[in-house]
């Protein structure tokens, strides 16, 4: 009989535990650096973030560029360092598992110790592994700054029909996170998970503005990585630079009306239209255009000697020297 | 009586002790002298807790501190610093502590700004530092690098931790004694201001130094001195709460990244490399952050006494050499095995021993002679066979 009312308190008492547990299902802000706005549910006013504040799992953090913050879930840090925009939701599906044990972590340590005997004969036999992970001189300097190189220029000036945004592989098994972001809010237009290089985007199926500047960034992820689609941490080396396009509504046919009607652009060949056409809309600032009009010379003539150091110098121009090493 | 016979052998006590004769002239003719000193720089400041800090703690797993919050404000001019203090005053704390020393007068009209601006904060606890000790008075110069001008009704702490220059930092002197009477640790003092009572705990252990229990450097609130100044974020901090009733530390944080002046950095067990060369991993204010969380939450280490660990080592090089010998004896074609593969055993299981007593109840225990000895037992029974006991009859007999 008094085992009764003992059974129905700790019943009582594990119900509180677990709704007290619930209850601090929050996001906790330990850090801020720059400006940092979120929104605490849907429909409620932008707000400044600050340190102490507590966050609901509706929230969305914003970041603007250069900012960062470090928010505490449950006992998890998750710092945000790349300008976008975070639903905390989203963060919470993405955290890895944090419940490895003291055990499980020490005979990792033994296991690691006994697999891993990475001593100086080890870096000797295996150098080439090694080779990559230590390099003296300035990183970046006077070379690539990015970890993705790009392949087409897709930027400046943009005609809103499909575009195709390619870079370089950076490697087996990588995903690539590839995103369109509003340069002026950093909000996120188009997100993509991929395992090719390469995507085509109808950019006039996007909620883009003409004569809003934008940017396209892919950043590398692994398989099993934490936070897919949230860069936690902004490394030049895991991503492409942030390339800025802004969507025109001018007609083409207005840029190169004056060169159709010169006598130059009438009397010359076809190769040389090309180029003095690719030339025209390079100076217009339509690079991708520009793109597309060697590319199709190069297409007719692939061995034309002119034509590849024309494109070289072109995709040199653009930053893009991986890229134009193919045509030297 | 048969038990105690059993366990009780002559020829192992005499080995045990040889064994530890060994480790003795081991230690004083090889370990003191320059031409290891790599080997002695390297290992001497490691011990084996530092591996369960760096390797067996959930790195990811944060505890936030929430009585306490950090406040970086760089390397200020003291018109800046002003303008922050007044901030952070406005804001009601419990107690701030300043971890920026003021040394000396500067220009007079920011000095008083300044003056001004710390006497509005009810409790301060400003940074000095021990410079001397004179050894014949057994006590502390005044602490210094603080002031008389702003000192001037405010409590003053010295900043020193316990450590070689460039060594790990995982002691701290809890109060020294000074010609201008005592002093306590910069965090000590802080809490002593906050909860009392904490402190007193701390002092009836009467230890003359503390070791360090670190929980990390992710577990408190950090504010940039900046922000603080931006009138729009300062109103929504206000209205937070964030900083109303807490423990304030001021000084230098940076953010860890590379290319940072390393400048109040030191190295800490934390430290992922726990051998060789690395970076420094944690500036001096996080520190005093790791001592008052420490305090507060009563989380000190105990370490048991020398004589207890010295007794620990004995008993077990005498059960290992017992053991050892029992295998020299009865199986000796396959002693070399056995022994080899039993220590490799007794090590793993020692070092699981060690590093759960500490991350489960903050017990730390020195080993280091035991497993010496118990590595060296082999040899030393080898030894004493093929060689003692043939020389000396009377061992014979034994």
């Amino acid at each position: 009989m008094k085992s009764r009312p003992l059974f129905q308190a700790a019943i009582l008492l594990l119900l509180a535990s677990t709704l007290s547990a619930q209850g601090t299902q929050s996001f906790i802000v330990m850090s801020v650096i720059g400006t940092v706005h979120c929104v605490e549910y849907p429909g409620a006013d932008q707000s400044r973030l600050v340190q102490g504040q507590a966050l609901g799992m509706e929230a969305v953090v914003s970041l603007t560029t250069g900012a960062s913050a470090r928010l505490l879930y449950q006992d998890q840090s998750i710092t945000l360092k790349e300008a976008g925009n975070y639903p905390l939701k989203s963060l919470v599906a993405n955290l890895p598992s944090n419940s490895s044990s003291f055990l499980k972590r020490f005979f990792n340590y033994v296991y690691e110790g006994i697999v891993n005997t990475s001593g100086s004969k080890q870096i000797e036999k295996y150098h080439e592994l090694y080779l990559t992970q230590s390099s003296g001189g300035i990183k970046g300097f006077a070379g690539a700054d990015y970890g993705i190189s790009l392949t087409q220029p897709v930027m400046g000036n943009i005609i809103p029909f499909p575009a195709r945004f390619e870079w370089f592989s950076a490697g087996d098994s990588v995903l690539y996170d590839f995103q369109i972001v509003d340069f002026q809010t950093d909000g996120l237009i188009f997100k993509a998970l991929l395992r090719d290089t390469m995507i085509v985007v109808n950019l006039e199926q996007l909620a883009v503005e003409p004569g809003r500047k934008y940017y396209w960034v892919v950043q590398q992820k692994r398989l099993g990585e934490m936070a897919i689609g949230f860069p936690l941490a902004d490394d030049p080396y895991m991503r492409s630079p942030k390339v800025e396009f802004v969507i025109s509504n001018q007609q083409l046919s207005d840029l190169t009306k004056d060169l159709e009607a010169s006598e130059a652009y009438k009397n010359g060949v076809e190769i040389d239209r090309f180029l003095m056409m690719a030339q025209t809309m390079e100076e217009a600032n339509y690079p991708s255009w520009a793109n597309r009009i060697l590319l199709e010379a190069l297409g007719k003539e692939p061995a034309n000697p002119l034509i590849r150091k024309v494109y070289a110098a072109f995709l040199i121009r653009q930053g893009l020297w991986e890229a134009a090493q193919h045509y030297l | 009586m048969a038990f105690w016979r059993k366990i009780f052998d002559w020829n192992t006590l005499i080995i045990t002790a040889l064994t530890f004769v060994f480790i003795w002239m081991f230690q004083v003719f090889f370990f003191s002298r320059h031409f290891l000193d790599p080997f002695n720089n390297g290992l001497r400041d490691y011990e084996v807790t530092d591996i369960v800090y760096s390797k067996f703690r959930n790195a990811n797993s944060v505890d936030w501190v929430k009585e306490i919050v950090l406040v970086n404000v760089g390397q200020p001019n003291r018109a800046y610093l002003a303008k922050v203090l007044d901030r952070i005053g406005a804001c009601e704390p419990s107690v701030v502590g300043l971890d920026i020393e003021l040394d000396g007068r500067k220009d007079p009209a920011t000095d008083s700004l300044l003056k001004a601006s710390i006497e509005k904060i009810p409790v301060m606890v400003m940074a000095s530092r021990l410079i001397a000790f004179d050894t014949a008075a057994k006590l502390f110069e005044p602490p210094a690098y603080c002031d008389p001008y702003f000192r001037d009704g405010n409590l003053r702490a010295f900043t020193n931790f316990v450590s070689e220059d460039t060594s790990i930092i995982r002691l701290f002197s809890p109060r020294e004694q000074t010609k201008e009477g005592e002093f306590y640790a910069f965090a000590v003092e802080v809490v002593r201001q906050f909860a009392p009572d904490k402190v007193d705990e701390l002092l009836r252990r009467e230890n003359p130094v503390e070791r360090i229990w670190f929980t990390g450097r992710e577990n408190f609130i950090k504010i940039e001195g900046d922000r603080l100044l931006e009138d729009l974020y300062f109103q929504d901090l206000q209205k937070q709460g964030t900083l109303k009733d807490k423990m304030i530390l001021v000084g230098y944080v940076g953010s860890h990244q590379p290319g940072e002046p390393e400048l109040d950095r030191f190295f800490t067990p934390l430290n992922s490399r726990y051998t060789g060369r690395s970076y420094p991993d944690m500036y001096g204010l996080e520190i005093h952050a790791n001592i008052a969380t420490m305090v507060l939450r009563d989380k000190y280490i105990f370490q048991l006494p020398k004589w207890v660990e010295e007794l620990i080592g004995w008993l077990f090089c005498y059960f290992n050499v017992l053991m050892f010998h029992w295998i020299y004896v009865h199986v000796h074609s396959t002693f070399h095995g056995i022994t080899r593969l039993i220590q490799l055993v007794e090590l793993v299981s020692i070092f699981f021993f060690i590093a759960l007593f500490f991350y489960y109840f903050r017990i730390q225990f020195n080993l280091a002679d035991g497993i010496l000895a118990m590595l060296l037992s082999y040899d030393v029974i080898m030894i004493y066979e093929s060689l003692i006991k043939k020389k000396i009859k009377f061992l014979q007999k034994l």
